[in-house]
């Protein structure tokens, strides 16, 4: 069954919002713990994004898989 | 070009001139940026799934169509303001060293970080073998070359000019 143009165009325009402000719920955090981990020291901002991103790796490598 | 200058400063004047606390930071950030970058598009692209799991993709197909011009345009212009950065540190350099420049300027944090928000995140929110690994291989290398070959690359050419007095 298809949408009238108008209820159409609000549900993607919706859709569109939605999208755009869950990057930033990612994106905005991450910049502020990033920035403070930077004036705490430079190798602290390093080991902290190092061990966050191989874990991350490892859970979609490794974890993730076997628990589909 | 942090490759070149170390490599000039290294044949015309040695070690002393070369700052190594600000080596440290782009060495740093050399790796920090493009695992931050992973991490940022891994989180995005799994709330993305979660959220939008239910929706129908004749809805949703339009909608992140478009949505791709936003990303693109937001993708090239922090692309465009890293390179913009090789340009004008060239220029400061040269504003610097001929005393016309103060003695101390800085490039802001947020402009490092954006520079290299890395794609292959979104490759393993999918799955890690969506993730072509020959490239991202290829790109760690490209990493590590890059500076000591622009270094040598930047020597060379000092030496040459040299031999016909463009120092």
């Amino acid at each position: 069954m298809s949408l009238p143009p108008w209820q159409r165009l609000v549900k993607e325009a919706g859709l569109g919002v939605l999208a755009i402000v869950a990057a930033l719920l990612v994106d905005i955090p991450a910049l502020v713990i990033v920035n403070l981990l930077f004036n705490v020291g430079l190798y602290t901002l390093l080991v902290s994004i190092v061990i966050i991103g191989v874990a991350l790796l490892v859970y979609q490598a490794r974890i993730r898989p076997r628990l589909r | 070009m942090v490759g070149d200058l170390v490599g000039t400063a290294l044949v015309k004047a040695g070690w002393s001139a070369v700052v190594v606390g600000g080596l440290r930071k782009t060495a740093i950030f050399i790796v920090v940026s493009p695992v931050l970058g992973f991490i940022l598009a891994t989180l995005i692209a799994s709330l993305m799934r979660t959220l939008f799991r239910n929706t129908r993709p004749a809805l949703a197909n339009p909608v992140f169509r478009r949505l791709q011009l936003l990303s693109a345009a937001a993708y090239s212009l922090s692309h465009g303001t890293n390179d913009a950065q090789k340009t004008m540190g060239i220029i400061a350099v040269l504003l610097f060293s001929t005393g016309h420049l103060g003695t101390s300027f800085h490039v802001p944090i947020w402009v490092i970080l954006s520079a290299h928000a890395a794609i292959a995140g979104v490759g393993t929110a999918r799955r890690t073998s969506a993730v072509r690994w020959r490239l991202a291989q290829s790109i760690v290398w490209a990493w590590i070359s890059t500076i000591p070959a622009a270094a040598v690359v930047a020597a060379l050419v000092w030496l040459f000019l040299g031999l016909f007095g463009g120092h």
